[in-house]
């Protein structure tokens, strides 16, 4: 569905953001893009979606390449920005001005996902809340139907309950013929969500991995004291105890804590990337 | 180069939807802008047809400048650009929108608007007991010059929106003014070349030239002055051109909207 062969994208030619990235993502997932500030998170999203022109390498978007901006792609690749333009007009404008824009768009799905995220469809988009404008780009994103979905930072501006509902939506309307990518620094929104982990470092993907070899590979814990575990590669302190990341030598079974992996991957990268990589 | 005509549609649909308060507010706000312009100006002698006539160029060339620079320019900031060029539509349909919307469906609204409204004034003119001719559209339209210069104005707007990122407005009327007396000066070097200006009337001596690409070439001096009137044919060259600048501009703007990044 989306393949990056050796990309390497700057905003100056001198300092690349990417650097010889090279990615393959099947659809049926739901991949979650991690990495710290400015590691080019968003520049990669944009390069998928044809905002951004490589400077090397090629990008392929189901056998497409996005540079080219074809109406055919357009239509099956929708992005939300982190932070976006909306229009003047009312909810039911813009979908009345967007909607025959896209093929597969489901009306009955539009309206059933904005009655669940409790947004008024005859609102003025212009006098909504940054969540309220939020939670209808999500719906309209959504019931597009499109083949490749890219979020960037989609619960940010959500209240909790929205954030809840976010994942029920997501969760809901994923279709098997479907590649969702959301970039986030709130990991713990959507741990639950995110099926695959891309961690984006040093210029390239370090680490894509579907969450259950995470956690066949690591072991995630919750300690009174770090030396519970048999030679931990990483652990944190809070006031329960710590969180602690070993080798799962056992093969024990444990739940994935996503902020934690994506911590100690960065802080021990020489360590846990290898383990992948065998 | 794929263009659909639903596409185009559902385009020019949307940007008539989404502006429909700033055209409601906007007219009116020029025609008030007109009215206060006329009384100023007019004088003693009413409306002539000469005040309508400037009115009526300067709000479409103006307000039409507006247009294009604020409503077809979606690449102001990055939001709004991401807006644009993710919307599923090929870089030729969002052109020829941008064109149809500037160049056609503007002036259009604005005639239809603006023309009854100075209709009124001339009638209003007349009850106030001025006598001046009704002022007519369509003499106006009949120098074959006028259209074609709008469009070409509207071509280099659209151009400038899409080619400028910061201040916008400053450099686009940069841009435009230098063009504009560029153009006056080239004309008249050109008809200096083009015709015999110092055999003229057999009187030697005028010095000071007056052209436009369009009309009579007026010539003066301190006394007398004269005018050539161009021929057909060398006012079809002059036309020519002018259109020809057209669509290089457009597909100027093609390639500028294709190699457009956020």
């Amino acid at each position: 569905m989306i393949s990056i062969q050796h990309l390497t994208f700057g905003y100056k030619k001198s300092r690349p953001v990417l650097e010889d990235l090279s990615l393959e993502l099947k659809p049926g997932h739901i991949y979650g893009l991690l990495g710290k500030n400015g590691a080019g998170k968003s520049s990669l999203l944009h390069t998928i979606c044809g905002l951004l022109f490589p400077g090397k390498g090629t990008v392929r978007v189901t056998g497409e390449e996005p540079a080219r901006r074809s109406a055919k792609l357009l239509q099956q690749t929708v992005l939300l920005p982190e932070e976006f333009y909306v229009p003047n007009g009312s909810v039911h404008t813009y979908v009345d001005n967007y909607a025959p824009f896209y093929p597969t768009f489901d009306r009955a799905l539009f309206s059933r996902m904005l009655a669940e995220f409790e947004v008024p469809a005859d609102s003025d988009l212009q006098k909504m809340s940054y969540g309220q404008k939020k939670k209808m780009m999500i719906s309209f994103v959504l019931a597009t139907r499109a083949k490749v979905l890219l979020m960037d930072e989609p619960t940010n501006g959500l209240d909790i309950p929205s954030k809840r509902q976010f994942r029920k939506v997501i969760a809901g309307t994923a279709a098997e013929d479907q590649v969702i990518i959301i970039s986030t620094h709130q990991v713990r929104d959507l741990d639950s969500l995110i099926d695959h982990v891309l961690i984006l470092e040093d210029k390239r993907i370090i680490i894509r991995e579907p969450v259950e070899r995470i956690t066949q590979k690591l072991v995630f814990k919750q300690v009174n004291q770090p030396t519970e575990l048999i030679a931990p590669i990483y652990y944190e302190g809070g006031l329960k105890g710590y969180a602690v990341v070993g080798v799962n030598h056992d093969e024990e079974e444990s739940r994935l804590d996503m902020e934690i992996f994506f911590n100690a991957v960065l802080s021990e990268k020489q360590q846990i990337v290898p383990l992948f990589n065998a | 180069m794929e263009i659909s005509i639903n596409r185009l549609w559902l385009l020019l649909r949307k940007q008539s939807r989404e502006y429909k308060k700033i055209y409601l507010l906007g007219f009116p706000a020029l025609i008030a802008i007109g009215l206060v312009w006329l009384i100023y100006n007019s004088g003693g002698e009413g409306l002539t047809n000469r005040y309508l006539e400037d009115l009526f160029v300067c709000g479409i060339f103006l307000s039409s400048g507006l247009h294009s620079l604020f409503i077809l320019n979606r690449h102001r900031d990055k939001t709004s650009s991401i807006h644009e060029l993710m919307l599923p539509c090929t870089v030729a349909e969002k052109t020829c929108a941008a064109v149809i919307s500037g160049m056609v469906l503007y002036p259009l609204l604005y005639i239809f608007v603006i023309y009854p409204v100075t209709l009124l004034l001339c009638y209003i003119d007349r009850v106030m007991g001025f006598y001046n001719n009704i002022f007519v559209l369509w003499d106006m339209f009949r120098q074959p010059g006028f259209i074609c210069f709008y469009f070409v104005f509207q071509s280099i707007i659209l151009l400038c929106s899409v080619t400028f990122k910061r201040q916008v407005i400053l450099k686009t009327i940069v841009v435009v003014c230098c063009l504009f007396f560029g153009t006056l000066y080239l004309n008249e070097l050109i008809t200096k070349v083009v015709f015999d200006i110092s055999g003229i009337a057999g009187k030697p001596g005028f010095e000071h030239l007056s052209s436009t690409p369009f009309t009579s070439v007026y010539l003066y001096d301190q006394h007398q002055s004269a005018h050539i009137k161009p021929s057909v044919y060398q006012q079809t060259l002059f036309l020519a051109g002018y259109y020809l600048a057209l669509p290089v501009i457009w597909i100027t703007v093609f390639f500028r909207l294709k190699e457009k990044q956020i």
